[in-house]
């Protein structure tokens, strides 16, 4: 007990400079959902909405940002609704100031009664900030491209480009921060024989600047 | 041919010896005249002691002393005025001298006093220079009266102007006061020619004499510390919004706002998107906007103005430093005074 108590004490002494440079962020986000799904000449539409919170951990230039949401949107007229989870992991690396580079997985999943349907997608992403404000607005602009996948669908997923962008906004001095997104992707599977677009509106709130 | 250059020699001798011909011319007559008076043959005395007082270049101890010798002699010859007047003249020509009681009898002593009493006049002396820092023990001015009196003495401009009242009171025997090289005010004087005016007055307040001491004051200035330089511009902050910001802000809200509204059918050309692509944009659009009116050019950024009052009043406080240390410097300035021959102005006698 002693020894693991030394050890932390030590560990803590250690990283204490990096801890210095650190900051947080978290918030608690809303979102509507628009899923249009294209295959065979028939185009399915699926809305919702879903809710959940997202964090953010800075040090120095790098920046790990997850996301969690989950609620239920509509498949069909007469069908139950369907679950919806999402969830993201992504690590962004901040040289300057205005732009970004990232990589992470991003994961989704519908939950049907006839069974489950899961994504598994490995993203690459850039993104451009504009100040507006000072450092209490600016907007962004973002775009991934999928670079690998897992989904337990029949097609296999060709290839899926996504663009977000909106504006992220500090409350003064205090340390509270607003975000509004939109986001767009698309993603084509079975050589094109399926194609599948994701519409996202959210709206986060929640404490500090990252 | 030897008996011209015989008197050539003699011509330049005599000439040479002239004046101290003339001094022996005096001091003979002063002899001449105590002789006579110890004879008590007082007339003659009278006579050799006028003749000595007109002798060309009769020293200061010897006119004293004939003075003293010819109003003893008047005072013998049956002329106590006559006395008194030359003892007077004896009082103004050396206040301090005091009549010799071992030598003259009683009432040549007390005439003598009595004519002391009766001219109340100071002697001045001031060193012949003077080196000093102002505010320091200066310029010593001694004062010798002859009898009890009061006496003022001011330091004034060649003008006329008051510079210092240096010394206002009485004078008993002697005095000695100081001019530290200060103005009233406490400043140092600028250089230039000054007098000391010691004016001596008696008991009713009459002006009796007035000593004027030309000095001619040079300033010696010590170095003085350099202005600290102005805060460069590079410390500076700017202090009004220019036009990057705001246009900065203008575009790349107007381009993420249309980015943001045009990209997604760019990416899904045939899918039906919602409008809320449109909604975003415009906000972001709008953010923009209000970034361009919030750091429009010319706007006041009073954080910087702030930040350049700090580094400004810093920069005053070291100047004010500076200034308050040239200053002290400059009231410790050195002074080399020169002083020059004193003038008496006496009051006429009645």
């Amino acid at each position: 007990m002693i020894r693991w108590l030394g050890g932390a004490a030590l560990g803590l002494a250690i990283a204490s400079p990096v801890l210095e440079a650190q900051s947080f962020g978290a918030r608690a986000a809303v979102a509507s959902v628009r899923e249009t799904v294209s295959q065979a000449g028939a185009t399915e539409l699926r809305s919702g909405s879903i809710w959940g919170g997202e964090g953010a951990f800075g040090l120095g230039p790098a920046t790990l940002t997850v996301r969690y949401l989950q609620g239920s949107i509509d498949v069909a007229a007469g069908t139950a609704p369907a679950d919806f989870v999402e969830g993201q992991a992504l690590l962004m690396i901040h040289p300057v100031r205005w732009l970004a580079a990232g990589f992470g997985p991003h994961a989704r999943s519908f939950v049907e009664p006839g069974g489950t349907q899961r994504w598994l997608m490995w993203e690459i992403h850039g993104q451009g900030v504009a100040p507006l404000v000072g450092s209490l607005l600016e907007a962004y602009l973002e775009g991934w491209a999928v670079v690998g996948s897992s989904i337990d669908l029949v097609e296999a997923l060709d290839h899926g480009l996504g663009v977000e962008g909106g504006l992220r906004a500090a409350l003064g001095r205090l340390p509270v921060s607003v975000r509004l997104r939109y986001r767009t992707e698309r993603l084509a599977l079975g050589s094109g024989a399926r194609q599948e677009t994701h519409e996202q509106v959210a709206l986060a709130i929640g404490v500090g600047r990252r | 041919m030897r008996a011209r250059f015989s008197a050539a020699v003699l011509a330049v001798v005599a000439v040479a010896g002239a004046d101290r011909l003339e001094a022996q011319a005096a001091g003979t007559l002063l002899e001449a005249g105590i002789q006579a008076y110890r004879n008590l043959d007082f007339d003659q005395a009278a006579g050799y002691l006028q003749r000595a007082l007109e002798a060309p270049g009769i020293a200061d101890t010897e006119r004293t002393a004939v003075l003293a010798y010819l109003g003893a002699s008047e005072i013998f010859r049956g002329r106590p005025d006559s006395g008194q007047a030359v003892f007077r003249r004896l009082v103004r020509f050396a206040p301090r001298y005091r009549i010799d009681r071992l030598v003259f009898p009683p009432e040549v002593t007390s005439s003598f006093e009595a004519a002391r009493r009766a001219t109340p006049v100071a002697e001045v002396r001031v060193v012949q220079s003077a080196a000093f820092r102002v505010g320091e023990p200066g310029l010593p001015v001694d004062l010798f009266g002859s009898t009890f009196l009061d006496v003022r003495v001011d330091v004034l401009r060649a003008d006329g102007g008051m510079v210092r009242s240096v010394y206002a009171g009485p004078l008993g025997d002697s005095l000695r006061t100081e001019w530290d090289g200060a103005t009233a005010a406490g400043d140092p004087v600028s250089a230039g020619r000054y007098l000391v005016v010691a004016t001596s007055t008696d008991s009713s307040g009459v002006t009796r004499r007035i000593v004027r001491v030309p000095l001619d004051v040079a300033v010696v200035l010590p170095d003085t510390l350099p202005f600290p330089p102005p805060p460069p511009d590079s410390l500076l902050l700017p202090e009004r919004t220019s036009a990057g910001p705001g246009l900065q802000a203008l575009v790349g809200g107007l381009v993420l706002g249309t980015a943001v509204s045009l990209l997604p059918n760019a990416i899904a050309p045939d899918a039906p998107l919602s409008g809320a692509r449109f909604g975003v944009g415009a906000a972001v659009s709008l953010a923009g906007f209000a970034g361009f009116l919030t750091g429009r050019p010319g706007r006041d950024i009073p954080e910087n103005i702030a930040a350049n009052g700090r580094v400004r009043a810093a920069w005053e406080v070291q100047r004010q430093d500076v200034v308050r240390e040239n200053a002290a410097r400059l009231r410790r300035a050195g002074l080399r005074i020169t002083v020059g021959a004193p003038q008496v102005i006496e009051r006429e006698e009645r």
